[in-house]
């Protein structure tokens, strides 16, 4: 009788010797017989080394714990569109070529539209021609804008990844979409993918996390139905770990992270690789893991100093003070900003150079160093008048009231609080009821800190409230 | 057509480049053939691939040629894990070396072959790599510790597993 053909994982058993002696010589004498067992087993073998010599640097690609069973992100989309017709010769490839060239205009268009009403934005979107590969282009860009942006705005980049991904729908559900030739060359799932990518990105903005959780499951679907681009799903799969890492599961959001992190760095995109990293120092300080943050901190802070990616490299900076914060080594975190403020010049980067410096006085005030935060929250403050940042100024000046309180300077405080609410309450910016009691707070022979915290906090919402917007 | 630009600066410069097919393409053609031996409508397919993705961002390019091997490295891989099937065809047109790769030699592809192919495993087959390669426990101890009823059920995942990355590494030299 001609024994079975064995399978591989059978192979491999026999190749490692763990198979018993009369089992392996049954099967040595079927390979001895059977060229294509034979075969299989030399490729195994082949296989077997090349894990053995491969494996030990992609220890990461292997990390524990993995996502729950059901989990969206458990295992990376494969490639499902391989064979979609591609467009044909020459000819389509101009025509590829002029739509995005014309593209630029349609982008325009959409971000303009996107800092006007709601109205105006749907308005705009709803003129579209999704059939047409300009506009999916066009819109395509605008939303890559948003990303790259984020920070300057997540309201209104939020409204822009909703509207668009209405319209987005709403050109799906028309049958001519998928058959059209724009549809070889940007996908409309694509578009959709990438509005809710928007959408998701501000979520977590603006703490909305279930949100976030729903909206980043359909973009990572959308972009698998569509061109399943590595770039975008490892997008999709950072974002996602952030939510997670904001949500207590820092554990999920490190395997996420480090997936996407490799994805980036596989495509070069240092400057991704490198916020990547960002992510992922922020989730290993979650798990209290200070120190392994610290060093992936100060590797990626050059990286993101060389791309000028400043929004990035300040959130960084303020992670690592933060992480420094809780070891309680707040020389070193002072030192960092200083390092920080010689690289962004006050006067290449004036705004860069204020966010600095107050996340410094907040570090130093965070750190019990009062005396240190009041000087730096003063200099913050004039910084941020200078450049006209009046909520930024008057947020820097309410802290140095309490840094002066707490470290035992309550005249000075008074001194600070009395100008600043001339000042407020000509701008209309807070109720004169808080400072009022801000004022008895910090009056009597002992200021109730507490009390003046309390008050400050409120101060400074309203600031932020009002003045925001009448901007 | 415009004059061929020396240094693309946009992805839009860079794309127009390749669909030129000057110098830039030529390299990328005999890169996928020489290392993937991939046909040549595989390798007309791939390249047009690359070309769309670049489209579809608009951010200037820092390293041109760095980013257009690095996608074309992975969109081969991706086709490659997805057909899992090693090449035998001879090549049709003469050999031509990729020179000057910006990135990587060999190693590097299956490196990244294997790392996308671990990223779309099932955990099961993840946890018998790391426990085997990387913890040096036998196979069998790997297979009683996975958490299944049965041991053939068990079995089968591991051997799907072994089928698996067989065929997707078998096709890189």
């Amino acid at each position: 009788m001609t024994a079975p053909h064995p399978d591989d994982f059978s192979l491999l058993v026999l190749l490692e010797g763990e198979m018993s002696e009369l089992e392996a010589a049954r099967l040595r004498r079927h390979l001895a017989g059977c060229p294509a067992c034979a075969a299989a087993y030399r490729e195994i073998e082949k296989l077997d080394q090349t894990l053995k010599s491969t494996l030990p640097g992609l220890e990461a690609a292997l990390a524990e714990p993995e996502l729950p069973e059901g989990d969206t992100f458990r295992c990376r989309p494969d490639c499902v569109r391989l064979d979609r017709p591609r467009p044909g010769g020459e000819e389509a490839m101009r025509e590829i070529f002029a739509a995005s060239r014309e593209a630029a205009e349609v982008k325009s268009r959409l971000l303009n539209a996107a800092a006007a009403p709601e109205e105006d934005l749907r308005e705009a979107l709803a003129d579209l021609d999704l059939l047409a590969l300009r506009d999916r282009y066009g819109l395509g860009y605008a939303l890559d804008d948003a990303l790259y942006n984020m920070v300057e705005g997540p309201a209104r980049w939020a409204r822009f990844g909703r509207a668009s991904t209405d319209r987005v729908l709403e050109a799906r559900s028309d049958g001519r979409a998928f058959d059209a030739p724009a549809e070889r060359a940007y996908p409309l799932d694509d578009l959709l993918g990438l509005s809710l990518l928007v959408d998701g990105n501000a979520c977590l903005w603006s703490g909305e996390f279930p949100r976030a959780g729903r909206v980043l499951r359909r973009s990572y679907a959308a972009f698998a139905r569509g061109s399943t681009s590595e770039r975008r799903l490892a997008s999709v799969e950072l974002f996602e770990g952030q939510r997670r890492a904001f949500l207590d599961r820092a554990t999920e959001a490190l395997h996420l992270i480090e997936r996407a992190r490799l994805s980036f760095k596989a495509l070069g995109l240092e400057d991704e690789a490198a916020k990547a990293g960002n992510a992922h120092a922020v989730a290993l300080s979650y798990l209290s893991r200070d120190e392994e943050a610290i060093d992936e901190l100060r590797e990626i802070l050059p990286v993101l100093a060389r791309y000028e990616r400043w929004n990035a490299y300040v959130a960084a900076l303020n992670g690592l003070g933060t992480c420094l914060l809780n070891l309680g080594r707040i020389d070193e975190a002072r030192r960092e900003y200083a390092r920080a403020l010689r690289l962004v010049g006050r006067d290449a980067r004036p705004a860069v150079h204020a966010f600095v410096r107050a996340n410094l006085a907040r570090t130093l005030f965070e750190g019990k160093r009062y005396s240190e935060a009041a000087r730096a929250s003063d200099e913050a403050a004039r910084h941020y008048s200078a450049q006209g940042s009046k909520v930024d100024e008057l947020t820097m000046r309410l802290l140095r009231v309490e840094a002066l309180a707490r470290s035992g300077e309550s005249v000075r405080a008074l001194e600070a609080l009395s100008r600043l609410s001339e000042e407020v309450a000509a701008l209309g910016a807070a109720d004169p009821e808080i400072l009022a009691s801000l004022e008895a707070a910090l009056g009597g022979d002992l200021p109730d800190v507490d009390l003046v915290e309390t008050l400050r906090s409120r101060a400074q919402e309203q600031i932020s409230e009002r003045l925001r917007q009448a901007v | 057509m415009d004059a061929e630009p020396r240094t693309p600066r946009t992805r839009l410069e860079l794309a127009e480049n390749i669909a030129g097919r000057g110098d830039l393409c030529r390299r990328m053609e005999a890169h996928v053939r020489h290392r993937f031996r991939l046909s040549a409508p595989e390798v007309d397919d791939v390249i047009q691939d690359v070309v769309l993705e670049l489209m579809r961002y608009e951010e200037p390019v820092r390293d041109s040629e760095g980013l257009v091997f690095r996608i074309l490295h992975l969109r081969t891989l991706q086709l490659l894990r997805r057909r899992g099937v090693r090449r035998e065809e001879p090549i049709e047109d003469d050999l031509r070396t990729a020179e000057d790769l910006p990135i990587q030699g060999p190693d590097a592809d299956v490196r990244i072959l294997l790392r996308q192919t671990l990223a779309q495993t099932t955990p099961a087959c993840r946890r018998l790599i790391r426990a085997h390669y990387l913890e040096g426990k036998t196979l069998k101890e790997t297979a009683e510790a996975l958490s299944y009823a049965s041991l053939n059920v068990v079995w089968t995942l591991l051997d799907r597993c072994i089928r698996r990355l067989r065929s997707v590494l078998g096709v890189t030299r």
